[in-house]
């Protein structure tokens, strides 16, 4: 496991780069979602959360993923913890959620963390 | 002289848009979906149990509502399904079988192509649903947390997009505020929407079909033979 990294740069051009690898499928997940939230209930973690919509699927792939997309990659370091606070914490990528829109949530979930982790940002289990 | 214009030139070119639009996403989605048994990514659909073509009997109907229905959106959104479900049925058989659009088809081409033609008791009614359901939409962007939670500005603007071809036609047909001003509006909103659904949250009408019916997964409809 990385130590934390607190005072490294973060190497935008990297994310950019790994956010144009996956474009294409990212901006059609994010556009085809309806912002319905039909997907809640599927997360086990939103239904034993006290259903707290942060927990709700479409909530944690729009403010991971969706936010770096929409940032064109330029975050800060606070930002992408924000997101693998997300990205982990939030989800355990069990893959059981599931979108009536045939959206892979799962997939931006993980596409969140390996932006995050490419970043030596990573969930220090170990701290919990 | 400009209304000739909207619902002549302008309304084909905005249909032409929709019409390539929605192919380009159509193309998109097989290129960027693979077909079943091509290298994996972090999921793989291929351990799904193979399907086999359903058996109705009340047995099986009860062992999947106790499987798969209970918690799946039939189970868990019981009134959002229904109201999502009557709400895109009525939005697509009113301007389909509406009675002036007929009589427009009548005078553009001199013949009208459907035997189907609605009553005006029926477009009355499928109207007054149609603005039920929207009314349901605006209520839960209102007041539940978790639709309040991920909607934005563009998601009332999805919503007022869609509303406006219906609400000024209605208008129109009952001569409720000036009759002029609503047709205007009316056409002006149908070739935006035309010229928008492809590229906007829109398009979900395609994609809904594209990703129920051809990727594999456990809640689509069908075997499925692609994946992401
Ligand atoms: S991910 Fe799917 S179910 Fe969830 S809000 Fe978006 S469109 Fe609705
Ligand atoms: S993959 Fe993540 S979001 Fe989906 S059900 Fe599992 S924990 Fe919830």
């Amino acid at each position: 496991m990385s130590e934390p990294t607190a005072t490294e740069p973060v190497n935008t051009g990297q994310i950019k780069q790994l956010l144009d690898q996956h474009k294409t499928k990212m901006k059609m997940a994010l556009r085809v979602c309806a912002h319905c939230s039909l997907c809640a209930q599927s997360c086990f973690l939103f239904n034993t959360r006290e259903q707290d919509p942060i927990y709700m699927p479409s909530h944690k792939f729009i403010n991971s993923i969706g936010r770096l997309y929409k940032k064109k990659g330029n975050v800060d370091r606070q930002a992408l913890e924000e997101i693998s606070e997300i990205a982990w914490k939030r989800c355990v990528l069990c893959t059981r959620c599931y979108c009536p829109l045939g959206i892979d949530i799962p997939e931006m979930i993980t596409l969140a963390r390996t932006i995050c982790r490419s970043q030596n940002v990573v969930n220090d289990f170990s701290a919990e | 002289m400009y209304y000739d214009y909207i619902r002549g030139p302008i309304a084909w070119a905005c249909f032409a848009v929709f019409i390539v639009g929605m192919l380009f996403q159509v193309i998109r989605f097989f290129t960027l979906s693979r077909k079943l048994g091509t290298p994996d990514n972090h999921l793989n659909p291929n351990i799904l149990p193979p399907r086999t073509k359903p058996q109705f009997s009340m047995a099986t109907l009860k062992s999947w509502w106790h499987l798969k229905g209970k918690v799946s959106i039939i189970g868990s959104h019981p009134v959002m399904l229904t109201v999502t479900t009557v709400f895109h049925l009525t939005i697509f058989i009113l301007p389909l079988f509406l009675l002036a659009h007929h009589t427009l088809f009548d005078q553009l081409w001199g013949a009208s192509f459907c035997p189907l033609v609605l009553s005006q008791f029926w477009t009355d009614l499928l109207c007054i649903v149609t603005f039920g359901c929207l009314g349901f939409f605006i209520a839960r962007r209102l007041f539940l947390p978790r639709v309040r939670a991920i909607t934005t500005l563009y998601d009332w603007a999805i919503l007022i997009m869609v509303a406006a071809p219906f609400v000024t036609g209605f208008c129109a047909i009952h001569n409720l505020l000036d009759y002029e001003t609503m047709i205007i509006i009316h056409l002006i909103s149908v070739n935006l929407l035309m010229l928008t659904l492809p590229f906007t949250k829109f398009v979900h009408m395609i994609f809904f079909f594209l990703n129920r019916f051809f990727l594999r997964s456990e809640y689509n409809f069908g075997a499925g033979s692609r994946r992401w």
